[in-house]
Protein backbone atom coordinates (compact mmCIF):
# COMPACT_ATOMS: atom_id res chain seq x y z
CA UNK A 1 0.00 0.00 0.00
CA UNK A 2 1.00 3.70 -1.11
CA UNK A 3 1.66 6.03 1.37
CA UNK A 4 1.23 9.46 0.50
CA UNK A 5 2.16 12.23 3.06
CA UNK A 6 0.11 15.30 2.36
CA UNK A 7 -2.27 17.86 3.08
CA UNK A 8 -5.93 17.51 2.85
CA UNK A 9 -6.76 19.70 0.88
CA UNK A 10 -4.02 19.05 -1.93
CA UNK A 11 -6.22 18.79 -5.16
CA UNK A 12 -3.20 16.62 -6.72
CA UNK A 13 -3.30 14.02 -3.87
CA UNK A 14 -6.80 14.21 -4.58
CA UNK A 15 -6.59 13.01 -8.11
CA UNK A 16 -3.39 10.22 -7.15
CA UNK A 17 -6.16 8.81 -4.68
CA UNK A 18 -8.90 8.74 -7.58
CA UNK A 19 -6.55 7.34 -10.15
CA UNK A 20 -4.83 4.41 -8.23
CA UNK A 21 -8.24 3.65 -5.52
CA UNK A 22 -8.79 4.29 -2.11
CA UNK A 23 -7.99 1.14 -0.98
CA UNK A 24 -4.43 0.92 -2.44
CA UNK A 25 -3.11 4.27 -0.75
CA UNK A 26 -3.70 5.67 2.74
CA UNK A 27 -3.61 9.82 3.01
CA UNK A 28 -1.86 10.79 5.80
CA UNK A 29 -2.85 14.11 5.98
CA UNK A 30 -0.49 16.57 8.26
CA UNK A 31 -3.43 18.90 8.56
CA UNK A 32 -5.71 16.57 10.03
CA UNK A 33 -3.17 14.80 12.44
CA UNK A 34 -5.45 14.39 15.00
CA UNK A 35 -8.12 12.72 13.27
CA UNK A 36 -5.45 9.65 13.15
CA UNK A 37 -4.23 7.14 15.00
CA UNK A 38 -0.41 6.71 15.36
CA UNK A 39 1.45 3.89 17.19
CA UNK A 40 5.04 4.40 16.18
CA UNK A 41 7.57 2.62 17.72
CA UNK A 42 11.38 1.80 17.23
CA UNK A 43 10.46 -1.62 15.68
CA UNK A 44 6.79 -1.16 14.14
CA UNK A 45 4.74 1.92 13.25
CA UNK A 46 0.67 1.50 12.52
CA UNK A 47 -1.76 4.65 11.15
CA UNK A 48 -5.56 4.26 11.29
CA UNK A 49 -7.75 6.60 9.72
CA UNK A 50 -11.61 7.31 11.22
CA UNK A 51 -13.08 4.75 9.00
CA UNK A 52 -10.37 2.30 10.02
CA UNK A 53 -8.30 1.97 6.89
CA UNK A 54 -4.80 1.21 8.15
CA UNK A 55 -1.32 1.22 7.18
CA UNK A 56 1.79 -0.27 9.14
CA UNK A 57 4.98 -1.32 8.65
CA UNK A 58 4.71 -4.23 7.30
CA UNK A 59 1.92 -3.34 4.31
CA UNK A 60 3.73 0.20 3.07
CA UNK A 61 4.75 -0.66 -0.41
CA UNK A 62 5.99 2.96 -1.26
CA UNK A 63 5.65 6.38 0.45
CA UNK A 64 5.40 9.62 -1.52
CA UNK A 65 5.59 13.25 -0.02
CA UNK A 66 3.72 15.57 -1.48
CA UNK A 67 3.67 18.99 0.11
CA UNK A 68 2.61 18.17 3.46
CA UNK A 69 3.87 20.73 5.37
CA UNK A 70 2.61 23.73 2.66
CA UNK A 71 -0.14 23.38 4.96
CA UNK A 72 -1.24 24.68 8.28
CA UNK A 73 -2.74 22.83 11.43
CA UNK A 74 -4.85 25.67 12.77
CA UNK A 75 -4.85 26.81 16.31
CA UNK A 76 -1.84 24.94 17.67
CA UNK A 77 0.73 25.82 19.95
CA UNK A 78 4.29 26.33 18.04
CA UNK A 79 5.79 23.43 20.20
CA UNK A 80 2.87 21.07 19.34
CA UNK A 81 3.40 22.32 15.55
CA UNK A 82 7.17 21.00 15.95
CA UNK A 83 6.48 17.84 17.27
CA UNK A 84 4.03 16.95 15.04
CA UNK A 85 6.18 17.54 12.29
CA UNK A 86 8.93 15.76 13.36
CA UNK A 87 6.60 12.29 13.54
CA UNK A 88 5.64 13.12 9.93
CA UNK A 89 9.33 13.42 8.79
CA UNK A 90 10.25 10.51 11.00
CA UNK A 91 7.84 8.40 9.34
CA UNK A 92 9.41 9.32 6.24
CA UNK A 93 12.70 8.91 6.79
CA UNK A 94 11.47 4.99 7.92
CA UNK A 95 10.69 4.71 4.52
CA UNK A 96 13.45 5.92 3.12
CA UNK A 97 15.53 3.88 4.93
CA UNK A 98 14.00 1.30 4.07
CA UNK A 99 14.41 2.31 -0.15
CA UNK A 100 10.61 2.58 -0.58
CA UNK A 101 10.48 6.61 -1.04
CA UNK A 102 9.31 7.77 -4.27
CA UNK A 103 10.19 11.52 -5.59
CA UNK A 104 11.96 13.64 -3.76
CA UNK A 105 12.59 15.10 -0.16
CA UNK A 106 10.26 17.90 0.90
CA UNK A 107 14.09 19.38 1.85
CA UNK A 108 16.03 18.51 -1.30
CA UNK A 109 17.01 22.02 -1.75
CA UNK A 110 18.27 22.44 0.93
CA UNK A 111 20.41 19.70 0.54
CA UNK A 112 21.92 21.14 -2.84
CA UNK A 113 20.65 24.86 -3.88
CA UNK A 114 20.34 26.57 -7.16
CA UNK A 115 23.69 27.49 -7.40
CA UNK A 116 25.33 23.86 -7.61
CA UNK A 117 22.61 22.39 -9.49
CA UNK A 118 23.13 24.96 -12.00
CA UNK A 119 27.08 23.91 -11.94
CA UNK A 120 25.88 20.34 -12.42
CA UNK A 121 23.57 21.72 -15.41
CA UNK A 122 26.20 23.64 -17.15
CA UNK A 123 27.90 20.05 -17.85
CA UNK A 124 24.52 19.35 -19.79
CA UNK A 125 23.07 22.18 -21.19
CA UNK A 126 23.50 26.14 -21.71
CA UNK A 127 22.64 27.45 -18.84
CA UNK A 128 22.46 31.59 -18.25
CA UNK A 129 24.77 33.87 -16.01
CA UNK A 130 23.62 33.59 -12.64
CA UNK A 131 25.61 35.68 -9.25
CA UNK A 132 24.36 35.47 -5.81
CA UNK A 133 25.93 38.84 -4.08
CA UNK A 134 26.22 40.55 -0.99
CA UNK A 135 27.65 43.91 -1.35
CA UNK A 136 27.14 43.52 -5.02
CA UNK A 137 30.69 41.63 -5.44
CA UNK A 138 30.56 40.35 -8.81
CA UNK A 139 27.64 42.52 -10.48
CA UNK A 140 30.63 43.39 -13.12
CA UNK A 141 30.17 39.89 -15.06
CA UNK A 142 26.60 41.80 -16.37
CA UNK A 143 28.23 44.51 -17.95
CA UNK A 144 26.60 43.96 -21.37
CA UNK A 145 23.12 42.06 -20.04
CA UNK A 146 19.94 42.49 -19.32
CA UNK A 147 19.36 41.57 -15.85
CA UNK A 148 16.72 40.26 -13.75
CA UNK A 149 16.44 39.82 -9.86
CA UNK A 150 14.55 36.10 -8.73
CA UNK A 151 14.31 34.25 -5.47
CA UNK A 152 15.98 31.57 -4.04
CA UNK A 153 14.03 30.33 -1.59
CA UNK A 154 10.66 32.04 -2.89
CA UNK A 155 9.69 32.61 0.63
CA UNK A 156 7.02 34.95 1.32
CA UNK A 157 7.69 38.08 2.86
CA UNK A 158 6.01 39.36 6.67
CA UNK A 159 2.89 40.76 4.50
CA UNK A 160 2.45 37.37 2.07
CA UNK A 161 4.51 38.91 -0.86
CA UNK A 162 6.33 36.97 -3.58
CA UNK A 163 9.43 37.80 -5.47
CA UNK A 164 8.52 37.07 -9.22
CA UNK A 165 11.13 37.20 -11.47
CA UNK A 166 11.75 41.06 -12.65
CA UNK A 167 13.79 43.09 -14.54
CA UNK A 168 16.13 45.25 -12.64
CA UNK A 169 18.83 47.99 -13.38
CA UNK A 170 21.64 47.05 -12.03
CA UNK A 171 22.74 50.66 -10.64
CA UNK A 172 19.46 50.72 -8.31
CA UNK A 173 20.36 47.28 -6.40
CA UNK A 174 20.29 48.22 -2.75
CA UNK A 175 24.17 46.97 -1.56
CA UNK A 176 22.84 46.07 1.38
CA UNK A 177 20.61 43.20 0.69
CA UNK A 178 21.36 39.46 -0.92
CA UNK A 179 20.79 39.42 -4.67
CA UNK A 180 19.91 36.35 -6.60
CA UNK A 181 20.79 37.99 -10.34
CA UNK A 182 20.44 35.90 -13.55
CA UNK A 183 20.67 37.18 -17.18
CA UNK A 184 17.93 38.19 -18.85
CA UNK A 185 16.96 35.41 -21.57
CA UNK A 186 15.30 36.28 -24.82
CA UNK A 187 13.19 33.43 -25.54
CA UNK A 188 9.82 32.56 -27.37
CA UNK A 189 8.84 30.14 -25.45
CA UNK A 190 9.25 28.79 -21.99
CA UNK A 191 9.88 25.11 -21.37
CA UNK A 192 9.32 22.78 -19.04
CA UNK A 193 10.56 19.15 -18.39
CA UNK A 194 8.11 17.36 -16.10
CA UNK A 195 10.41 13.41 -14.83
CA UNK A 196 8.99 10.87 -13.97
CA UNK A 197 10.77 8.01 -13.26
CA UNK A 198 12.16 7.02 -16.93
CA UNK A 199 9.56 8.85 -18.31
CA UNK A 200 10.18 12.68 -19.41
CA UNK A 201 6.99 14.71 -20.43
CA UNK A 202 8.32 17.89 -22.29
CA UNK A 203 5.93 20.69 -22.81
CA UNK A 204 5.83 24.15 -24.06
CA UNK A 205 4.44 27.50 -23.42
CA UNK A 206 4.07 30.41 -26.33
CA UNK A 207 5.95 33.75 -24.55
CA UNK A 208 4.95 35.95 -27.23
CA UNK A 209 1.52 37.37 -25.24
CA UNK A 210 3.76 37.94 -22.50
CA UNK A 211 3.20 41.41 -20.69
CA UNK A 212 5.63 40.23 -18.18
CA UNK A 213 8.80 38.10 -17.43
CA UNK A 214 6.84 35.40 -15.61
CA UNK A 215 4.60 33.15 -16.99
CA UNK A 216 3.19 32.21 -13.37
CA UNK A 217 1.66 35.86 -13.18
CA UNK A 218 -0.13 35.49 -16.53
CA UNK A 219 -2.49 32.38 -16.54
CA UNK A 220 -5.80 31.73 -17.24
CA UNK A 221 -7.16 31.43 -14.06
CA UNK A 222 -10.82 31.86 -15.12
CA UNK A 223 -10.86 28.35 -16.85
CA UNK A 224 -7.98 25.92 -15.13
CA UNK A 225 -8.83 23.47 -17.85
CA UNK A 226 -7.19 25.68 -20.99
CA UNK A 227 -4.49 24.04 -22.30
CA UNK A 228 -1.91 26.70 -22.62
CA UNK A 229 1.28 24.08 -22.59
CA UNK A 230 1.87 22.15 -25.67
CA UNK A 231 3.51 18.41 -25.68
CA UNK A 232 6.62 18.48 -28.21
CA UNK A 233 9.12 15.37 -28.69
CA UNK A 234 12.87 15.93 -27.27
CA UNK A 235 15.37 14.47 -29.35
CA UNK A 236 17.35 11.72 -28.55
CA UNK A 237 20.42 14.22 -27.62
CA UNK A 238 18.04 16.06 -25.91
CA UNK A 239 17.05 13.11 -23.34
CA UNK A 240 20.26 11.83 -23.01
CA UNK A 241 21.50 14.99 -21.78
CA UNK A 242 18.23 14.91 -18.86
CA UNK A 243 19.51 11.62 -18.26
CA UNK A 244 22.77 12.24 -17.56
CA UNK A 245 21.76 15.41 -15.06
CA UNK A 246 19.51 13.26 -13.22
CA UNK A 247 21.68 10.62 -12.55
CA UNK A 248 24.12 13.00 -11.32
CA UNK A 249 21.57 14.56 -9.52
CA UNK A 250 20.69 11.20 -8.27
CA UNK A 251 16.48 11.69 -8.96
CA UNK A 252 14.19 10.15 -10.68
CA UNK A 253 11.36 12.75 -10.43
CA UNK A 254 11.11 16.42 -10.69
CA UNK A 255 10.78 18.96 -13.49
CA UNK A 256 13.12 20.91 -15.00
CA UNK A 257 12.48 24.48 -16.32
CA UNK A 258 14.41 25.76 -19.48
CA UNK A 259 14.13 28.87 -21.81
CA UNK A 260 15.39 29.03 -25.50
CA UNK A 261 13.36 26.92 -28.21
CA UNK A 262 12.74 23.37 -28.35
CA UNK A 263 15.77 22.62 -30.47
CA UNK A 264 18.17 24.71 -27.73
CA UNK A 265 17.11 24.28 -24.26
CA UNK A 266 18.74 26.74 -21.98
CA UNK A 267 19.06 25.56 -18.10
CA UNK A 268 16.98 27.48 -16.04
CA UNK A 269 16.32 25.70 -12.94
CA UNK A 270 15.42 22.20 -11.49
CA UNK A 271 12.52 21.82 -9.60
CA UNK A 272 12.34 18.67 -7.17
CA UNK A 273 9.02 18.70 -6.03
CA UNK A 274 7.11 20.45 -9.27
CA UNK A 275 3.64 20.75 -9.52
CA UNK A 276 2.60 19.14 -12.88
CA UNK A 277 -1.29 18.73 -12.85
CA UNK A 278 -1.35 21.71 -14.90
CA UNK A 279 0.84 20.60 -17.75
CA UNK A 280 -2.32 17.30 -18.44
CA UNK A 281 -5.35 18.36 -16.45
CA UNK A 282 -7.21 16.05 -18.56
CA UNK A 283 -4.82 13.24 -18.26
CA UNK A 284 -4.55 13.55 -22.21
CA UNK A 285 -1.07 12.79 -22.50
CA UNK A 286 -0.94 10.19 -19.56
CA UNK A 287 0.82 12.15 -16.83
CA UNK A 288 -1.25 11.30 -13.67
CA UNK A 289 -1.86 7.27 -15.35
CA UNK A 290 2.23 7.75 -15.32
CA UNK A 291 2.63 8.89 -11.66
CA UNK A 292 0.17 6.39 -10.86
CA UNK A 293 1.93 3.59 -11.87
CA UNK A 294 5.33 5.11 -10.88
CA UNK A 295 4.54 5.22 -7.51
CA UNK A 296 2.75 1.62 -7.10
CA UNK A 297 5.70 0.02 -8.96
CA UNK B 1 21.34 63.19 -9.63
CA UNK B 2 20.42 61.03 -7.34
CA UNK B 3 18.91 56.66 -7.82
CA UNK B 4 16.88 55.80 -5.58
CA UNK B 5 17.76 52.35 -4.77
CA UNK B 6 15.43 49.42 -4.63
CA UNK B 7 15.69 46.09 -2.27
CA UNK B 8 14.44 42.97 -2.39
CA UNK B 9 11.10 43.22 -0.78
CA UNK B 10 10.35 46.35 -2.46
CA UNK B 11 10.14 44.16 -5.93
CA UNK B 12 7.96 41.71 -4.12
CA UNK B 13 3.99 41.66 -5.28
CA UNK B 14 1.04 40.12 -3.41
CA UNK B 15 0.02 36.21 -5.21
CA UNK B 16 -3.46 35.99 -6.33
CA UNK B 17 -5.34 35.13 -2.97
CA UNK B 18 -9.26 33.89 -3.41
CA UNK B 19 -10.71 32.43 0.05
CA UNK B 20 -12.95 29.72 -0.49
CA UNK B 21 -14.37 27.82 2.34
CA UNK B 22 -12.53 25.33 3.74
CA UNK B 23 -13.62 22.06 1.93
CA UNK B 24 -14.87 19.02 3.82
CA UNK B 25 -12.38 16.02 3.95
CA UNK B 26 -13.74 12.14 3.74
CA UNK B 27 -12.05 9.90 4.64
CA UNK B 28 -13.64 6.78 3.35
CA UNK B 29 -12.78 7.82 0.08
CA UNK B 30 -9.39 9.95 0.96
CA UNK B 31 -10.39 13.13 -0.97
CA UNK B 32 -11.51 16.50 -0.33
CA UNK B 33 -15.53 17.39 -1.27
CA UNK B 34 -15.08 20.73 -2.72
CA UNK B 35 -18.20 22.90 -3.68
CA UNK B 36 -17.66 23.24 -7.56
CA UNK B 37 -17.06 26.57 -7.92
CA UNK B 38 -14.23 26.71 -5.09
CA UNK B 39 -11.73 24.50 -6.33
CA UNK B 40 -8.98 27.78 -7.38
CA UNK B 41 -6.73 29.23 -5.21
CA UNK B 42 -7.16 28.52 -0.74
CA UNK B 43 -5.86 30.73 1.92
CA UNK B 44 -6.98 28.54 4.17
CA UNK B 45 -4.61 28.58 6.54
CA UNK B 46 -2.46 30.91 5.39
CA UNK B 47 -0.99 32.39 1.62
CA UNK B 48 -0.16 29.36 -1.04
CA UNK B 49 1.02 30.44 -4.43
CA UNK B 50 -0.55 27.14 -6.43
CA UNK B 51 -3.94 26.45 -6.65
CA UNK B 52 -6.00 23.32 -6.14
CA UNK B 53 -5.59 21.99 -8.86
CA UNK B 54 -1.97 22.08 -8.96
CA UNK B 55 -1.40 25.24 -11.00
CA UNK B 56 1.82 27.20 -9.68
CA UNK B 57 1.54 30.86 -9.36
CA UNK B 58 4.89 31.01 -8.16
CA UNK B 59 8.00 29.36 -8.55
CA UNK B 60 8.05 28.57 -5.01
CA UNK B 61 6.03 25.32 -4.92
CA UNK B 62 5.91 24.93 -8.59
Amino acid sequence: MILLITGSLDGTADLLVSKIGSSNIFRFNYDLFNEYHLAFTPAYWEIRNPTGHTINSNTVSSAFWWKAFNFYIQDQEEFLVEEIKYIYREIYHWCRLKGITKGNPHDFHNQLGKLNILNIASKYFQIPKTLVTFKLAGVDTFVNNHVVAKSLTSGLTTTNKALFTSAINLKQLHPNYPWFLQEQLNSEVDITVFICGEKYFAYYRDRSNLVGLDWRKEQNFDNPLAKEWIRFQLTTKQQQSISNFNKELNVDWGRIDFMGSINELVFLEFNANGQWVFLDYSDEDGLVTSVSQYLLN
Amino acid sequence: MLIELITPLMLATSPMIIAVEPAKYNHELQISMYKPDTVLTATYGGTRTYDLTGRPYDNDND
